[in-house]
Formats: structure tokens, sequence, C-alpha cells
């Protein structure tokens, strides 16, 4: 549902015409929200940490896609740092697919 | 190996500081894979000379970097009182659990493992170690930390393996299925090596035979101690008359061919201990 839902406004965004906008403030969140979650996961408040990462991973996969495509670099570097020790502790191997693709 | 290790270069210019942690991460985890005692050391002395300067490292990095020197130099006999003193800092200050738990598989994996390497620990019980690694282990689950529960979970078969005794079969059951669940390809090729003496010790040489079959036939998976390993299970499997049929099988086989093998020679011999 949840999945569905993101899909569709994915497309909506797409096709208005404020679709850079949007993206880029997409960005700017979930670039600030990797942040967010290193300063978590280093916390007594860790498992949250992991909940958030469960729950926006799909999110974080698009901003970080649209850093790569717009060369914005310091937020994909921002989203992958953020994550990156996150997603170790969690096995979440795509991590290690983005640090490629950022390298590339 | 020496290439990887040179592409790993934490002195290329312009890096930001948490690149060259990583960097420093990753031949740590490369050192691991490979017990490389000198890779190991290199590391060592680059965490000192960092932990001199006033930017903290990042707590989880610096966690790891202390874990897998502690392994390395451990299983080579060297003293670890060192790592066993940075890991018991680390724990004091920072309150985040799989930190935590990361610094007590050291402190108390390494007092269980290497009594002798870990300076003065007068009035230490073995099962204390335990407890606490068990409870490490709880810890790290409890907040989603799975690959530090699953690390937590090997330092708890090093005991096993050492004693190898049947009864032990219903534990290690646990641990490789839980790899195998969480898809830890590298902790199941470990634990493989690892457990491959422990069946001729117990009695079952087949399963040795077959664990080596398999492990000779796909060397792209060599992992830790893996020619020790080899080489023992080699010498406990002398007298199996029928062990180059085993090693054939073994070598036909793919991972999860031969991890639901070994789980189902364990629950046997788990039953078996439980009826017997």
């Amino acid at each position: 549902m949840l999945e569905t839902l993101r899909q569709f406004g994915e497309t909506r965004i797409a096709d208005g015409p404020d679709a850079v906008t949007l993206r880029d403030r997409h960005l700017a969140h979930y670039t600030a929200l990797a942040t967010q979650l290193h300063e978590l996961q280093v916390s007594p408040n860790e498992a949250e940490a992991h909940t958030r990462l469960d729950l926006e991973w799909d999110n974080l996969r698009a901003a970080f896609g649209w850093a790569l495509a717009t060369q914005q670099d310091d937020d994909a570097d921002s989203i992958l740092s953020g994550t990156s020790l996150l997603a170790l502790h969690a096995v979440r191997c795509e991590n290690a697919e983005w640090a490629q693709r950022a390298s590339a | 190996m020496g290439r990887l290790c040179a592409r790993l270069d934490p002195d290329a210019v312009g890096l930001p500081p948490l690149d060259v942690e990583m960097i420093w991460m990753a031949r740590a985890n490369l050192a691991i894979a490979t017990g490389d005692i000198e890779l190991a050391h290199s590391v060592e002395a680059w965490l000192e000379l960092r932990s001199g300067e006033d930017a903290a490292l990042d707590p989880i990095i610096h966690a790891w970097l202390i874990h897998h020197i502690a392994v390395i130099k451990g299983f080579a006999g060297e003293d670890v009182s060192v790592q066993l003193a940075d890991a018991t800092r680390l724990a004091s200050r920072w309150s985040c659990p799989s930190l935590r738990a990361l610094a007590h598989v050291v402190i108390d994996g390494g007092r269980l493992n290497w009594p002798n390497l870990c300076g003065t620990s007068a009035g230490d019980q073995a099962g204390d170690h335990v407890d606490a690694l068990r409870a490490a282990a709880q810890q790290a689950r409890s907040v989603g930390a799975v690959l530090v529960e699953r690390v937590t979970s090997n330092w708890l078969l090093i005991p096993m393996l050492g004693r190898a005794i049947s009864d032990d079969a219903v534990e290690l059951h646990v641990t490789l299925q839980s790899h195998h669940d969480a898809r830890l390809r590298m902790f199941e090729h470990a634990y493989l090596t690892n457990v491959m003496p422990w069946f001729a010790m117990i009695g079952l040489p087949r399963g040795t035979a077959t664990i080596l079959g398999f492990l000779t036939a796909n060397p792209a998976v060599e992992s830790f101690d893996f020619q020790g390993g080899v080489a023992k299970a080699r010498l406990l499997i002398t007298d199996l008359a029928d062990r180059d049929e085993f090693e054939r099988q073994g070598a036909g086989m793919d991972i999860d061919t031969l991890v639901a093998y070994v789980l189902h020679e364990l629950e046997q011999i788990a039953a078996t201990t439980v009826n017997g």
C-alpha cells in the first residue's frame, strides 16, 4: 500500500511543472535525515535509528539517486556517510552498491 | 591482496576525515578476512597515532577497529590488553547499545578465549564472560544491529569448538541457521572452516570430510585461518575409509546444500545426545 502510494506520488512529481523543486526539497529533507540517523545510531536511541532506516529506505534511495543524477555530490556523500554504518549493522548490502555508484 | 590494499589509500589527497576512517576500516576488514597480522599492526599503529589527535574518531568505526585488531592479535597469540583497555574506555564513554555490545565482545570474548593475553584479570570466571557475551548479543539484537549480534555469536563458538562435545550441537545449529537466515555468506564460510574439525573430534569424520571437500573445491571462499582449518581437518580424517567419497560429495555441493547438510547432521547429533 505504502509503496503503491509512493510510486503514485513519484509519477505525479515527474509529470508536474515543479518536479525539480520538489525533488530538491525531498533531497534536502533526506540529506538532513541521514545525518540525524547517524547521530541517533551512536545514542542510547539506536533502535529508533534502525526503525527509521527501515521505514525511509526507499526514500533515501530515491534522494541518493537524485543527488547523483543532478551532481549534488555533497548531498550524495552526506546520505551515504550518514547511513553507511547503520546499513552495515543492519546487513543492508545495497548501501555498498550506492558507494560504488558514487565513486564511479 | 597487496593491490587491493594499495587501492585503499588513506593518504589520497583531499579525502574527508570520515572517508579516511572508512578506508582504515576497510583495511581492517581485509586483515580480519585474511588473518594478515602485519596489516593489523599497521591499523593498530594508525589508531594509536589517531587517538593522540584532538578530533574524535567515529565511535562505531573505532569499536570495529579495536575488535578486528583484537581478533587478529589474539589468534596470533599476541597481547591484547591495549585493545581491552580501549574497549573499556569506549564502552564507558558511549551509551549506544551496539557499540557497547562490540566493546564487551572484545573485553569478555578476549578474557574468555585468551586469558593469558589480556593482562591482569584476577578472579575471572569463564561462565561470567559467556553470560556477558550472551547479554551483548541480546543487546545488539534488541536494537536491530544484526551484524553485531552475529559477530558476538561467533565469539561464543570458540570455546565450544575447542572442547568438542556433542552437547554443543544444538547451539552450533542455532548459530549456523542464524548466519544462513541473515544471508551472511562470509560468516557461513568462516563457520564451516571452524566447525569442520569439530565433527571428527566428536567421532563423526564424514562431516569433516564433506566440508573439507566443499572448501577445497571452492578456494574463492577462503576465510580466516582457512589453511590451518584444512590442515587440521586432513589430519583428523586420515583413518576414515571413505574419505575420498565424502570429499567428492562435498565438492559437488553448493553453499546452500552444504549448509542444509551440516544443519541436518547437527540435528541428528543433538537428537542422539538427548536420547542417549
